[in-house]
């Protein structure tokens, strides 16, 4: 268990509970956990996670001046690499009308998805708007295939987990945290958005926090 | 009133003229077909709303139920729970008119007092009990049942009010003193059974409301947080849109970094294929180097396939790389296996493989059959290979079952025969 977990860690694996269950619950012994933060400080890194409960991943113990490059090189990407991935998972969160998808362990329904895209306009703009710059996707005549090659994608990046492969059903896993800490600090050094800014352009206006559905 | 021309809302008047068949099918399984209300059946029956179950028996159809079923249980869930305040003034009442009775010998009052005590303490028992149960259960699926953010925060208030209306009951109840005088003979049945329905539990109930606060703590949070992510998400995506060539904020990068800014490249684990790859190095050569030996490959040219034309981005490396069948990987090393065996008997197929589980994936009926036909199409020198049959009970079976397959070296002193006798 040790060496598997060091070998998904090295591979920069975020260890949550939804997608390496055994390996979590293995980093849940603190005497385990220790063994594991004393094996990769040996080796410059540390065990890291995110927030109080959630997965857990390697960073640099020291940052040097070529880990400083390359960090400055992924902050110039970070709209590159984050911006689609982030479009389209509130694509998903709309068209399931759920605030809470994007938490570990929210189900995504690709057929309902699916359903939910191809009958609103807006939905589907979006869609065709974003998908050119997602992983995976490509442009096929059906709009399911095209999804699901988008959130199998995701599953390769670890974001989310087929959970459920004959009624197609993923499950967001515990790097969504990743994301949801990336745009924190984002946003802690750009005060300049505001959240009325938002509101107005009517585009966002539904993942914000209070937005209304039906019980 | 004139019939609606619209489908839908015709269909809606007529269930709901027909309201107290539907409302009594669905609370009492079922709805009899009298004389009185033969005419509404008849027309649910053609509405798909009821089917015939049994004689004069109708029952709605299950989806209809199954909607029923998800509207009432969401306004069940948000029931006001029991209180138990107006059962503690009934049990103050009673005392005191039991301490009356007493006083003025009224015997039979003092046994009817008595039981209503009883029933009124065991009654507080199942009253708490079921509400730190039922709230228990709706606070454990509470995630479940709300996909709004605005949903999930009427959720937590129901939830809190409720938590804080059962903590007020459980302090009533610890509040319900013994007055001194109950230890007096005809009060002391009183505190007996007040203590065996109430006071013993009280500890396990005030338990299991911490538990239940402590999930609701946790509720709260989550949804806080999740407010907060989804209205970052969007400040994020509208920043991204504001500035179409954003390049990250300029700030410092150090040790006091957050740790997600310094989480590490992924490192490559395994040694890349092709050797024409910038990825091999000499490190990733001693990890393959590492790894253990999967049996023999060989690197033959890819067959050439005229008109076929490879896409430019397309890795062509000319070469496929074939690996041994996993049938012909045993079959190589039986044979080889077979050649060294000293025994007279020679190997058995059938032992052979069962020691080894590498070969698990081919089934041994097919195994031994493969063998026999690998056999009589090749020659195999110096080895015998005959089929073993198992042996009929009787003697007089029509059929034989074939069960191995032996493989013995053929001695040059000693030429063997074939099956055929040849």
């Amino acid at each position: 268990m040790f060496e598997k977990l060091i070998h998904e860690l090295l591979r920069g694996e975020f260890i949550c509970e939804y997608r390496f269950q055994a390996l979590f619950e293995f980093l849940q012994n603190s005497e385990q956990r220790s063994d594991v933060e004393a094996w990769v400080e040996r080796i410059g890194y540390r065990l890291s996670r995110l927030g109080e409960f959630g997965a857990f991943y390697l960073s640099y113990a020291h940052v040097d001046s070529e880990h400083r490059t390359a960090i400055r090189q992924q902050f110039k990407e970070i709209k590159f690499t984050h911006g689609p991935r982030l479009q389209f998972l509130s694509l998903v969160q709309q068209a399931q009308q759920d605030d809470f998808l994007l938490s570990p362990g929210g189900l995504i329904d690709l057929s309902r998805l699916s359903e939910r895209v191809g009958s609103n306009p807006k939905l589907m703009d979006d869609h065709h708007a974003m998908a050119p710059s997602l992983k995976g996707s490509s442009v096929t005549a059906s709009l399911h295939d095209n999804l699901k090659r988008i959130l199998d994608g995701m599953a390769n990046d670890g974001y989310v987990a087929l959970r459920n492969p004959e009624r197609e059903i993923y499950m967001v896993t515990g790097k969504i945290a990743y994301l949801h800490e990336v745009c924190a600090f984002l946003l802690d050094h750009e005060p300049t958005v505001e959240r009325e800014e938002a509101n107005p352009q009517g585009h966002f206006a539904s993942n914000t926090a209070g937005s209304t559905h039906e019980v | 009133m004139a019939r609606s021309t619209d489908p839908v809302i015709a269909y809606i008047e007529m269930l709901y003229a027909n309201r107290d068949l539907i409302s009594q099918a669905y609370h009492n399984a079922g709805v009899r077909e009298t004389a009185e209300n033969a005419k509404g059946v008849r027309a649910l029956e053609l509405a798909r709303a009821l089917r015939c179950f049994e004689g004069d028996l109708f029952r709605l159809t299950g989806k209809l139920r199954d909607h029923l079923d998800t509207v009432t249980s969401k306004l069940r869930a948000y029931d006001r729970l029991t209180r138990v305040s107006p059962q503690l003034e009934r049990l103050r009442f009673l005392t005191t008119a039991m301490v009356e009775a007493r006083h003025s010998g009224e015997r039979q009052d003092m046994e009817q007092m008595a039981g209503d005590f009883a029933d009124e303490c065991f009654s507080i028992h199942d009253n708490v009990h079921a509400n730190i149960l039922k709230l228990s259960a709706q606070v454990q699926s509470g995630f479940a049942t709300a996909q709004s953010v605005d949903e999930k925060i009427r959720q937590n208030q129901f939830y809190l009010r409720e938590t804080a209306a059962i903590q007020d009951d459980l302090g009533s109840l610890v509040a319900f003193g013994l007055p001194a005088d109950w230890q007096r003979e005809e009060l002391y049945e009183f505190a007996r059974m007040y203590s065996a329905a109430v006071t013993e539990f009280l500890v396990g109930w005030q338990v299991q409301l911490a538990e239940i606060w402590k999930t609701i703590k946790a509720m709260l949070f989550k949804t806080r947080q999740v407010q907060v992510q989804n209205s970052n998400l969007a400040r994020v995506l509208y920043l991204f849109q504001l500035h179409p060539r954003y390049e990250g904020p300029e700030i410092p990068v150090d040790d006091t970094s957050p740790a997600w800014v310094l989480k590490i490249e992924p490192l490559p684990l395994t040694a890349h294929p092709n050797v024409l790859s910038g990825a091999t190095s000499e490190d990733l050569g001693a990890i393959a180097m590492s790894l253990p030996a999967r049996g023999d490959s060989m690197v033959t040219p890819e067959d050439f396939e005229p008109q076929a034309l490879i896409a430019d981005e397309v890795d062509y490396t000319g070469s496929v790389v074939l690996e041994p069948d996993l049938f012909d990987a045993g079959l190589a090393q039986l044979l080889a296996d077979a050649s060294t065996c000293q025994e007279p008997d020679g190997v058995s197929a059938y032992e052979w493989k069962a020691t080894r589980p590498d070969l698990d994936e081919i089934q041994m009926r097919i195994w031994l059959q493969c063998l026999l036909i690998e056999a009589e199409n090749h020659d195999i020198d110096n080895l015998a290979i005959e089929p073993v049959f198992e042996e009929p009970e009787n003697g007089l079976a029509a059929t034989r079952n074939f069960i191995d397959v032996r493989m013995r070296r053929i001695s040059a002193a000693f030429p063997q025969v074939d099956r055929l006798g040849r």
